[in-house]
């Protein structure tokens, strides 16, 4: 088969220039940013001060590191629960029974519901409904949420698995409905059982979905923002700040543009390599049909 | 085949083509404002609340001036700094919303001398000091507000303890034991079965537990926001009183045992879901909380009353009031736009019709002499033009002349620390007193 | 027979947990705030039931206007966004030079990019060339959401066998009817879902369309719900009935969707 360059550019033409006047002129207009000391409004003095943003990032204070340890933690978390919820789910509802079509609506429903909108609603169910739940049982346990990091910490997880599992089961369906039945057909007239086909025949053709599916959780709980900025605000005591809120916080509440943008491309640099790493080693355990 | 090829590269051209061009000529006519006799301009605006009494405002005013348009824009004070930001590199609005020092210092670049404003000669005073500089003022002062202690009044008297009696410190304390005594005797419950606790402290939000509660701390040390601002350093003489108050706030909440839980109360909880439904009889809060209470309840607006926010030996009797909030002017809107608003600022301030629109639908305490005779619209914003009339106020604005983030990201979380059980007050006092020096050398470079 | 009563069983169970918090949500836009505060659990009872939350909502929110103009962005973006993804997607498969990796690989680090970095750079650039209109929003919407969509496409055309595009090149079928007859049919399963998960994520956005088409008249459904959420007070009654209207429009399209992902597999796109 004949493969024309031609071709190649004309199909990523368009998707590659939208891409780059959206994506990465701004992101190499904001590493220029990151040399200055500019407060984020046009109009006011830019001074050039090297890398000093860079080097005030690890030596003001600890907020930087701190909040990346929790995003790295949480993310961690989030990542091996929501890929789990979300691919049980998503088996789960691919076996044949009655409302299984529904289950996977209703699975899919916490995502009909913006970032934002989402976490009120959520911080509204931790504060009011729990209270009151722990009130009218007495349990302990459900009472003074979101007021120490801990319940924070959960609070976020639950939130986030909540939300994203019903996503990733709808990247590992289209998977799964990729899996040919007579493949599976032949290994069961083999005498696999299901644990083995699940581990001989199912997983290994669901790599290329796990690394979908691996990055691009990865990718939204380290970035998460919308979420934690509803739900916790960083508190109580800035515990529970993310690092996309940690930046932005850096940008818009204190007015330091400059500095808050050295802190985007450490942050982006790092989740890069995370990121990248993670493609590289899923990639490799793929096989090809 | 060679020529399909073509095909593909020239329809994605001609489609991202027509996209630029689709975009480029809808901009054009958003941008074009002043030609001929049509004057268009853009309010952006921070305070939700009054977006409604704004757009009385401006609808009165477009039906006296066919020539004018006047767009308002409102984003949640969440969000504000963002999308200002955003707003001043794509399409800069004619009148914004400021609020302290950093947005005079961070715009002031592109921020217009209004001194000239007829209305000038009116605001009371001390309520442009934050935006004058060099003798000029840059911003028009909105609204002003005051915080006490917010009560069910009716709630108090059927506990046999009047509203005269707790104008100070000790006469407060007094009321307070004697309900929390009734309400833990059972003796409250048949009257209002919601009730718990004498108050709700929501620490959870850091302006509640920093800004306000922070200010009492400040006036010892400086009498204006000006003072605050001009200071390298905070003397924290203050620091002592705000621990007495928060302790004293969080004694009468349900978790006065489990100080750290307050930490998880948010405004919503204390507000709808405390002072409204009659499960608290207190919150320490501002006139803003009335159209809430209204919605929620409206008869339960009309039992409450404000307390003075009473310190001990100190501000006894004293209400904590200020200008909080501002519009400025675009100081590279064109000269026939900047006509517009401020005639139109004028108008609101100073137009009867208007003036009654200012107090009754966008529910402010106007900053301005000439308000005589109009009534506030709730027992609570009566209360601090009451106060303002007689002077028994303190300025409850000071903690805006601290350093940028301080009065909420340093005291605010140093007393959710602290009833978290995670810093005794020494450390809340020392981290106050450094953090206030090394923000502002920061800031100050 | 038991393992479907099991199935059955779990996912019900794990469906009450999914739905309870719309199902608070649902329940408390029946009640005034009165109601919501005294007793946020339960369903709304004679003196705090009220339908006022929906009427009022639905004036403040501009409903219809509102609607539409959250239709439109949506739907535009979706087409154009498929569009260029899935054509990019595939030559990135099939193509396995140097420079089709590297693209690949750029398109997809873009992903760990925060959008709170690239902001304001982004709306000072678009403001320079002219696109701070619907039309810009709908741009830059293709050029965020191309990688995503890239990467499931790729991730789906990895697992399409090359043979049938190679016996339809030797009969002579150009790179635009081999992409529009061949593999985009082949595509279905993947395009339907990336559909859905796009259309969630536009409809749904506040911060852009926040940044670009503010303006009376343009606003979409999320931007005027947010209004309910005050700097300080947030309105539960009111918010409660905007988010339900809000997700009404969304749950319809899935569900219809769904029926057309369903279809497409027992039509046997793969066999």
């Amino acid at each position: 088969m004949r493969k024309s360059k031609l071709r190649f550019w004309g199909f990523l033409a368009p998707s590659l220039i939208a891409f780059c006047i959206v994506v990465i002129i701004p992101t190499c207009i904001g590493f220029f940013y990151s040399l200055t000391n500019w407060n984020g409004i046009v109009g006011s003095d830019v001074k050039f001060v090297g890398f000093q943003n860079f080097i005030d990032i690890f030596t003001r204070d600890d907020s930087f590191v701190h909040a990346f340890l929790f995003t790295a933690l949480f993310s961690v978390c989030a990542v091996v629960l929501v890929n789990l919820v979300g691919f049980g789910l998503a088996l789960l509802v691919t076996q044949k029974f009655r409302g299984a079509t529904l289950l996977r609506g209703i699975f899919f429903m916490p995502n009909m519901i913006g970032g934002l909108l989402l976490g009120f609603t959520w911080q509204f169910i931790f504060i009011s409904i729990f209270e009151a739940f722990s009130k009218k049982t007495g349990i302990a346990a459900f009472s003074g949420w979101l007021s120490n990091t801990e319940t924070g910490f959960i609070g976020l997880l639950i939130l986030t698995v909540w939300q994203m599992s019903g996503y990733m089961m709808i990247v590992y369906i289209a998977q799964i409905q990729q899996i040919p039945e007579s493949v599976k057909e032949a290994a069961r007239i083999d005498g696999a059982n299901s644990w083995q086909l699940m581990r001989y025949i199912i997983l290994p053709l669901m790599m290329p979905a796990f690394t979908i599916g691996l990055f691009l959780s990865i990718s939204s709980s380290f970035k998460m923002f919308d979420q934690n900025l509803a739900l916790t605000q960083g508190g109580p005591y800035k515990s529970t700040e993310m690092i996309a809120l940690n930046i932005y916080n850096s940008a818009f509440g204190a007015n330091e543009f400059g500095f808050a943008q050295a802190k985007a491309i450490v942050f982006l640099i790092i989740v890069a390599g995370i990121g990248i790493t993670q493609l590289v080693i899923t990639k490799r355990k793929e096989v090809e049909m | 085949m060679k020529a399909k090829k073509l095909v593909a590269v020239g329809m994605t051209v001609l489609m991202l083509g027509g996209l630029f061009v689709g975009c480029g000529n809808s901009a054009d006519t958003s941008t074009e404002a002043n030609s001929g006799e049509n004057v268009k301009i853009t309010i952006f605006q921070s305070k939700i609340e009054a977006n409604e009494g704004y757009k009385k405002l401006i609808a009165a005013y477009e039906k006296n001036h066919p020539n004018v348009e006047i767009n308002l824009e409102a984003v949640t004070g969440n969000d504000f700094g963002a999308s200002m930001k955003a707003k001043m590199q794509s399409d800069p609005p004619t009148i914004f919303s400021v609020g302290g020092f950093s947005d005079m210092k961070d715009y002031g670049d592109v921020i217009e001398d209004v001194s000239d404003l007829d209305i000038m000669q009116h605001a009371l005073e001390g309520t442009t000091d934050t935006f004058t500089k060099d003798g000029k003022v840059y911003a028009v002062p909105l609204y002003m507000e005051g915080y006490g202690f917010v009560i069910n009044k009716q709630m108090f008297e059927d506990a046999g303890v009047s509203v005269d009696s707790m104008m100070n410190f000790e006469g407060m304390k007094t009321g307070f034991d004697t309900l929390k005594k009734k309400i833990d005797n059972g003796e409250m419950k048949d009257k209002y079965p919601n009730l718990e606790a004498v108050m709700e402290y929501p620490t959870k939000e850091l302006w509640i537990a920093g800004d306000h509660d922070a200010n009492v701390a400040l006036t010892h040390d400086f009498k204006t926001p000006n003072e605050a601002y001009a200071a390298d350093s905070l003397p924290g003489t203050g620091l002592e009183d705000y621990k007495k108050m928060v302790d004293f706030q969080a004694s009468y909440t349900t978790n006065a045992n489990n100080t750290a839980n307050l930490n998880s109360v948010d405004y919503t909880t204390s507000l709808e879901g405390g002072l409204a439904i009659e499960r608290v009889a207190c919150i320490k809060q501002g006139n803003w909380v009335a159209p809430a209470v209204e919605t929620t309840d409206p008869e339960v607006l009309q039992k409450l009353d404000m307390l003075p926010y009473s310190v001990p030996g100190y501000s006894d009797g004293k209400y904590f009031v200020g200008v909080s909030g501002y519009w400025a002017i675009h100081s590279k809107a064109t000269d026939a736009q900047k006509a517009v608003a401020k005639d139109f600022i004028n108008w609101m301030f100073s137009d009867p019709e208007a003036q009654k629109i200012v107090v009754n639908d966008c529910k402010f305490i106007p900053p301005y002499d000439n308000f005589d005779g109009i009534k506030a619209s709730d027992p609570l914003s009566q209360r601090i033009m009451d106060a303002n009339n007689s002077g028994n106020t303190m300025n409850g604005w000071v903690y805006s002349g601290a350093p940028n983030t301080w009065s909420q990201q340093v005291a605010g979380v140093e007393v959710q620390k602290y009833l978290a059980g995670e810093a005794d007050w020494d450390e809340v006092t020392k981290t106050c007193i450094e953090q206030w020096s090394k923000l502002r050398k920061q800031q100050n470079n | 027979m038991k393992k479907k009563i099991a199935y059955g069983v779990t996912g019900l169970i794990l469906g009450c947990i999914f739905l309870f918090p719309i199902y608070i949500l649902i329940m408390n836009s029946f009640k005034t705030t009165k109601g919501i505060f005294t007793d946020v659990l339960g369903f709304p009872a004679k003196e705090t039931f009220t339908l006022e939350n929906y009427k009022n909502a639905f004036q403040e929110l501009d409903y219809i206007r509102s609607f539409m103009n959250s239709l439109l962005i949506t739907v535009v973006t979706a087409v154009l966004v498929l569009l260029i993804s899935a054509m990019a997607a595939w030559v990135f498969v099939r193509y396995k030079t140097k420079a089709s990796k590297i693209i690949f690989l750029i398109f997809a680090g873009s992903m760990l990019i925060p959008f709170q970095c690239v902001m304001l750079p982004l709306v000072g650039f678009a403001s320079k060339i002219g696109l701070l209109s619907r039309g810009g929003l709908i741009f830059m919407y293709m050029g965020f959401q191309t990688s995503m969509a890239i990467i499931m496409f790729h991730g789906f055309i990895k697992n399409i066998p090359e043979e049938l595009e190679e016996a339809a090149t030797i009969d002579g079928c150009g790179s635009i009817r081999l992409f529009i007859s061949i593999v985009l049919p082949l595509m279905r399963t993947i395009i339907v879902t990336v559909a859905v998960i796009n259309v969630m994520g536009t409809w749904n956005d506040f911060l852009l369309p926040s940044l670009i088409i503010n303006k009376q008249g343009l606003q979409t459904l999320p931007l005027k719900t947010y209004l309910f959420f005050g700097q300080f007070a947030k309105r539960w009654d009111l918010a409660s009935a905007g988010l339900v209207m809000c997700m009404a429009p969304i749950i319809i399209f899935y569900l219809f969707s769904q029926k057309y992902i369903v279809k497409g597999i027992t039509e046997g796109a793969i066999k």
